[in-house]
This record gives structure tokens, sequence and C-alpha cells, in this order.
């Protein structure tokens, strides 16, 4: 099966460089080839998603095609970045996919109450997180119009 | 109350009432002879004792010739006492001296002798003639105190004076002194009836009248009686001699049945009963009062019994039984209070409008360890504490101004120095104006125990407060810990499985198989590590989640997890027997949770045998209903049942059947978290049963 692809940017926010390895692998043996950037913490997001901080003067026009969050993060946590995802205007339907160690319920309900789009439980078995990975480029990246 | 007539053996006087003191002027001893011989001849033949006080110029011995030459049995009357001769000296005189109260008092010894040895009366006479001048004024006294005590008796008394002896002045005095005067004129005897005498006696006779009809017709009854005597001179029985209406009307007893008679012919046991009383009445000229209840008459009859003269006596007579019907309905209810305020459990105590203990009952007593009889009229405020004391007695003093207490709380003193809390209602007593207090009765409650029981209750509540917050927050660090388990853990497994994973993927023409399978063993151990960490999360989840209880169909459930095995196990069969509508209370996923463990293992371990069989069911023991699963799998040794539901206990190993160890531990707890139990049966290759309990109570909690 011969997929196209749309061409955007992914946005992984993770500061696990172990994660970032491994999502990058499994994005790659997945066939995904768009461009990944990653945001160590929350900060470093928005700051690349609106223009600001380190990433002040980027093409804000330019967005990516889908945000990997992890909910776990240094300064601010997965969940804050999706409220602030949320309540801006040029974000708001921007797909958001949760990625995240975390199974317990009450992160998956906030997750979902916030606006998330998918929510992802990483596995021990790293086949599966490759399995889930792949769905998940196959979705959001083949099959999902995004919004105009 | 017509006195009889006695003969005075005097021919110009004839017979007289009792009670007659008459004199007689004389001058020569033939005189004397002349009167006082018939006089008292007349009386030892009417049975009087007679009593003769000779003088100047008839002497005792003169006398007692004269009277002799007369009576031919004076001499038998004078051996028995019937008379005496005396010379004044021993009367008047005796001792020295005329001494008023002494004469008069021997007179009426005399009389009650008389009375006594059974005479009729006491005839008497005395001589003045050792009267000095200078004595008149006082012997005057004398005679009209006589006058007194002769009018009420059967008496008879004739004084004689010299007539040398006395000046025109005495002979008036005399004479005003006694109802009649004796006079020899021109030879002759006369009779001076003493003019203001004759007034005096229709006056009496008058005022004897009037008060006759006064007795008629008085509320009080009345009667009058005589004292009957034996012939030893002892009072045997009494003759009703008058009685008057109201007497019939309080004794119920008509008159016409009892005048004249004697009470022993009337009610002789009247007579036991009454007679030391009249007896006494008679003989010491006394009166007394006393209520009895009078068999003849049915009724409480109050009397008033006093002397009328000789054996005479009268009684005035009240019904008295409608007072003392009242009294013994008041006495009843005082009694009945009484035994209510003694006897109750609760601690009574009074006090008056000055904060003085009047009373307190028994229960009062236990609970203060006080003593009636050292308390009453002591001061109120010894019943409390001093700490309390004074906001104690200004409550007090509300009470005693109307104010009703409805349970107020004050301290009590015992006797051994505690203090007891005591809860108090109380009521003030008014008298009959309605205003002014009399009393004020209050009833406790030793609320002691309760008040230190309630304490106690505040101080655990305290406690079990604090520990619920550091309980709380424990759990809110449980959980934050289990969080970071649940991320943090799992990452660097993550790491070890993805990389190992990676190698295998990406270097596998660099690893020969031993590497290879080093790398293996590598991934599941990590893997294992991860369920081991997912299933404790969920052995904590189940012990925090919130409850949600409602009625749950467990038959339902457990279809819907045997689709559940099945669909994992596409391969495998085994034959599920459930019981259709099999419910219980409980929060659903919990429930659903613990099922599937059970379901769970139940598939896993007949997993190794042909026609598996499980088994999904309950049934009613004692009114309690028993779920249970069963199976025909491997089973277990009844040695190892109590360890099966600790954490990572296992009793396989996990070559024949995977598992943490943590799902029984799991199935425990939220069992337990039902207010259930669990427990399991089983025997090695004979399959297992597993059951549980859930809260009886419907709604749960």
């Amino acid at each position: 099966m011969k997929l196209q692809l749309k061409g955007g940017t992914i946005l992984l926010v993770e500061d696990n460089p172990d994660d970032v390895a491994l999502t990058e692998r499994a994005l790659k043996k997945a066939r995904i080839a768009n461009k990944v950037v990653v945001a160590r913490d929350g900060m470093e997001a928005l700051d690349f998603l609106f223009g600001t901080g380190a990433w002040s003067g980027r093409d804000t026009s330019d967005t990516p095609e889908v945000i990997l969050l992890d909910l776990k993060l240094p300064k601010l946590d997965g969940l804050e970045v999706l409220r602030r995802l949320r309540d801006d205007q040029r974000t708001k339907l921007m797909p958001v996919v949760v990625l995240t160690s975390s199974s317990e319920d009450r992160d998956l309900k906030r997750s979902y109450e916030l606006g998330a789009n998918s929510y992802i439980r990483k596995p021990v078995d790293f086949k599966q997180f490759a399995k889930a990975v792949q769905d998940l480029g196959l979705y959001w990246l083949v099959l999902n119009e995004p919004p105009p | 109350m017509s006195p009889d007539l006695v003969n005075t053996g005097i021919d110009v006087m004839g017979a007289v009432p009792w009670g007659t003191h008459f004199c007689q002027f004389y001058q020569t001893k033939t005189d004397l002879l002349d009167t006082l011989v018939p006089y008292f001849k007349a009386g030892l033949e009417n049975n009087e004792f007679c009593l003769w006080i000779t003088a100047e110029p008839l002497s005792a011995k003169e006398a007692r010739q004269a009277i002799r030459r007369a009576m031919p049995d004076f001499a038998d009357r004078l051996a028995k006492g019937q008379i005496e001769i005396l010379p004044y000296t021993d009367w008047y005189l005796k001792g020295g001296s005329f001494d008023q109260q002494r004469v008069l008092a021997g007179w009426v010894d005399k009389l009650n002798a008389a009375f006594a040895a059974g005479y009729a009366g006491l005839r008497l006479t005395g001589n003045t003639f050792w009267l000095e001048k200078r004595d008149w004024k006082s012997f005057g006294d004398y005679e009209a105190a006589v006058n007194d005590i002769i009018g009420k008796y059967h008496m008879l008394a004739l004084c004689t004076y010299s007539l040398d002896k006395c000046g025109a002045v005495e002979v008036i005095d005399v004479i005003r002194n006694h109802e009649f005067a004796l006079i020899r004129k021109e030879g002759e005897w006369e009779l001076i009836e003493n003019a203001i005498h004759r007034q005096t006696g229709e006056a009496m006779r008058q005022s004897e009248e009037k008060y006759r009809l006064l007795v008629q017709n008085m509320a009080e009854g009345f009667a009058l009686y005589e004292l009957l005597y034996d012939e030893a001179g002892q009072p045997v029985d009494w003759r009703i001699l008058e009685t008057n209406d109201a007497y019939t009307h309080h004794t119920g007893i008509p008159r016409k049945d009892i005048l004249g008679r004697r009470m022993g012919e009337i009610y002789p046991e009247a007579v036991p009963e009454y007679l030391p009383r009249f007896a006494q009445v008679v003989a010491t000229q006394r009166s007394i009062e006393f209520e009895t209840y009078s068999k003849p008459a049915g009724r409480y009859l109050h009397i008033n019994t006093f002397p009328a003269g000789g054996h005479l006596f009268a009684s005035s007579i009240d019904n008295i039984s409608e007072r003392k019907l009242i009294e013994d309905t008041l006495r009843e209810t005082r009694d009945y209070l009484d035994s209510l305020l003694d006897y109750a459990n609760a601690p009574i105590v009074v006090w008056d409008p000055e904060l003085r203990i009047t009373r307190f009952n028994r229960a009062f007593q236990r609970m203060t360890g006080l003593k009636q009889d050292e308390m009453l009229g002591t001061q109120l405020e010894l019943l409390f504490p001093e700490k309390t004391r004074g906001e104690s007695l200004k409550q007090i003093r509300r009470a005693l101004a109307g104010e009703r207490w409805e349970a107020t709380d004050i301290p009590v003193l015992r006797a051994d120095g505690a203090v007891r809390t005591v809860l108090w209602n109380s009521a003030t007593i008014y008298a009959a104006d309605g205003k002014r207090a009399t009393a004020t009765i209050a009833q406790g409650q030793d609320i002691t125990e309760r008040k230190l029981a309630e304490e106690e209750i505040r101080n655990l509540n305290d406690d079990l407060k604090a520990r619920t917050e550091a309980l709380e927050l424990v759990n809110s660090e449980l959980q934050s810990f289990s969080y970071s388990v649940s991320h943090d853990l799992r990452a660097p497994l993550r790491s070890i499985d993805g990389f190992s994973l990676a190698l295998l993927e990406d270097y596998a023409d660099k690893l020969d198989d031993s590497g290879k399978g080093y790398l293996h063993r590598v991934r599941s151990a990590s893997q294992l590590m991860g369920r081991l960490i997912d299933d404790l999360l969920e052995l904590s989840r189940v012990g925090r989640a919130d409850m949600h209880w409602k009625k749950v169909n467990l038959s339902e459930l457990a279809r819907e997890i045997r689709g559940g095995l099945q669909a994992a196990e596409p391969n495998r069969h085994a034959e599920f027997i459930i019981a259709p509508h099999i419910s219980g209370y409980g929060d659903t996923s919990l429930l659903r949770a613990a099922l599937a463990n059970l379901l769970g293992n139940a598939w896993k371990f007949t997993g190794k045998r042909d026609g598996p069989k499980i088994e999904f069911g309950a049934r009613n023991e004692g009114g309690r209903q028993v779920y249970f699963v069963k199976d025909n799998g491997v089973g277990f040794d009844m040695t190892y049942a109590d360890k099966l539901f600790v954490p990572f206990q296992r009793l396989h190993s996990k070559h024949e059947f995977p598992g943490t160890g943590i799902g029984l531990a799991t199935i425990k707890r939220i069992i337990t978290r039902h207010g259930g139990r669990v427990w399991a049966e089983g025997e090695v290759g004979h399959g297992a049963t597993f059951y549980f309990t859930l809260s009886n109570h419907a709604e749960g909690k």
C-alpha cells in the first residue's frame, strides 16, 4: 500500500530523549518522513507554535500537521499546553494527540475535556508503541482532513 | 338539771336544794343544839357524810352526847366514819392560823372522800366563834367562795354565828353571804330569806332556762350524765340524764332510746372504753377532750367532757367524720405523694423561698450521699461546688421568681467531695394567692457519665478527624506516588525494551543467536515489570476509586467477560455455566474487575485440561447471598489457602501459569470495599471454587 503523506511538520513535545529517539525511530519505521520538531518542555512548544522566545520570528502560518504531546513535562505540563492551545484562535483546531505513560483515568478524562483529539498510552512493549505510532501517522497524516 | 331537794331536818326550813348555804344566829348552847342535832340526824339518815365543827359554847364532846341521845344507832355511824365532830381548832385553825385556800380545799377533799365512800353528799356545819372582828372582811370573802363551791356540789352547809359577837354591820354581811338565816324570835326559830339570794336564785333560774334553751339549740351535741358506782365505791357505769337535739343529730342516736338509761344497758361495749376517762373527770373535776370513733354512733366524734357537779358530768359532742374523712384523704394523698417522691428514680429536692432545703428523696440521697436528717433546714448552696455556686444560685433565684427551668445544667457536690453534673427541671409551688412562692421542687438527672461519654466521643472524634486528615494526606501522597510510578517507572522500561528491539531489528546481522536470546530475555523481563506496575496500579486504583452503588447484574457482567476471554483466545473452548439473574449491590466497574479476575483465573487454570468447565452462580446461606466461581482446573493445595489473597503470592510457577500474583489481592480489596468476604476452596487437580459475598445492606455503605 502506497500512502500519500501530507508534508507538514510533526511537533513532538517530549522531554525524555529516549522517548524522542524511540518515537523518531518508530516514525521512520512507519515510513513517516515528515519533519519532526522536538520541544523539550511546554514553554518551548508554545514558543514554537506562537513564534515567541527561541522561535520568535518563525512563520506561524506553517502549522504542524499534528502535535504529539507528552503530559509530564518540565516548566509547563502537557495539559496546560493543551489548554493554552485550545484558548488561542490560531491553534484552537490543531490536531493534538496526547502521548503519555500515564494510564490514570483523570489524565485521560482531563485531556479529552481540554480538546485532545487522541490519547495514546505509551506501552512498555515497543512493538505495540510502534504500531500505535504507525496507526497514528496513518490517521492524522493520511486520512484526516485538516480543518480549513 | 333540776337539783333534787334534800331534807335539812330543821322544821322551819324543810327540804332545800343541794348546794344550799345558810346560817344561824345563836346565843346559847341550847340554840345550837336545837338546830344542829336534827340537822345532822337527817343527814345521817339520808346517807350523807357529816362534818360538825364545834366552837364555844358547845364542845365536841357535848355535841356527840346530844346527838347520841337523839339517834339510837349513832354509835355505829360514828364508828364507820359517817360523821366527824371536830373542834374548830382542828379545822379552821389547823396549823395555827386561818388559811382560806386550805379550808376550802379541805371541804372539797371531804366531799370527794364522801363520794368515794359512796355517800350521797356532804353535810357540814361551821362555827365562827373564834373569829376576831378584824378578820370579818376576809372571812366574808371566804364565805362568798364557799357559796361558789357549795353551789356546785351535793353539799349542805350551815354556818353558826354568835349574836353576841356580831354588830349590825356583821349581821348584814353574814346574811348577805347566805341564802337563809335562822334566828330565834320570841322563842321560835324564824327563817330570813336573803333578798339578794332570792333575786339571784330567780336570775339563776332564768339564766338556767336560757342556758337550757341554748344547750338545746346549740349546734354542738350535749349530754349530761351521772356517774354510777358499785357498792365498793368504784365507778361502774353512767346514766344519760339529758341530751340535746344536736346530740341526736351528731351521733344518730335517738334521745328516747337512751334518756334515763345506763350506758351498760344500751351499749355495754362502750362502758370499758370510756369509763376510765369519765371517772377521771368526776374524780379530778377537770375537763378532758378526746377524739374517738364511736361504734354506737358509727362516726368519728370530738368529745369535750367536763364536770357538772357531784357525780354529774357532761359532754359536748361534735361529729368530725367529715373532717376525719378529709384528713384521711389528705393523709392518703400525702402518703401517696411521699411514696412517689421517695421511690422515684430521679433525684428530687425541695427548698423554701429562703433557699433552705425542706426535703429530698432517696434517689437524691443516693446521688449526693447526703442524709436528709442532716440536711433539712440547711442552706441550699451547700449542695453546690464552690466554683459554680454563684452561677447556680443565680439560676435558682430566677426559678423562685417564677421562671421554670427546663433541663438546666447545675453541678452538685457529693458528700465525698465529688462533683456530679445534673440536669434539672424545676417547678415553683405557690400559696393559695397564686403569687407568693412557698417551695421549689426540682427533679434532676445525673448526666455525669453521659457528659464524660460525650467528652470522650468528642475526643475520639477529634482523634478520628486528625487521623482522617493524616490518612487523606497519605492517600494524596500515595496518589502522586502511583502517578509517578505509572509515568516515571515505565519510561525507562520502555527505553530498555525499545532499544533492545532496535538492536534486534537494526543489528540483527551483527548478533549471534545467543546474543539475540539475551535481548529477548531483556525484553520479556522489562515487559513483565511493566505488567507488574500495571497490576500494582490497578490494585491501588481499586482501593481508591469512588464507589457508585447500584444494583449490578452480575450474570450479565460474567457473560461480557466470557466474551472477552473467548475473543482473546478464539481457539480455546471451555464450558461456561452462568446462572441467570444474579445481581448484587455495588460499584459496576469494580465488580467487573473482580469478576474478570476470577473468571480470568478460572480460564487460565483450566487451560491445560480436557473438558474445562467454568461456573458462575450464587446460593443463599443463612439469608446471605454467596456468589461463587467454580472451575475444574488444576486447583490448589488448601494448606496455602490463606496465602492466596496476599499480593505477589503465587501457588504455581510462572512457567506453568503466567501471572503477577496481584489479581486475587485486587479481588479481595474490591470485595472488602463492598463489605463482603472472599474465600476459596480447592484441591490439587480437582479445581477451585472462589466464594464471595457483598454487603447485606441493599444500599451498601
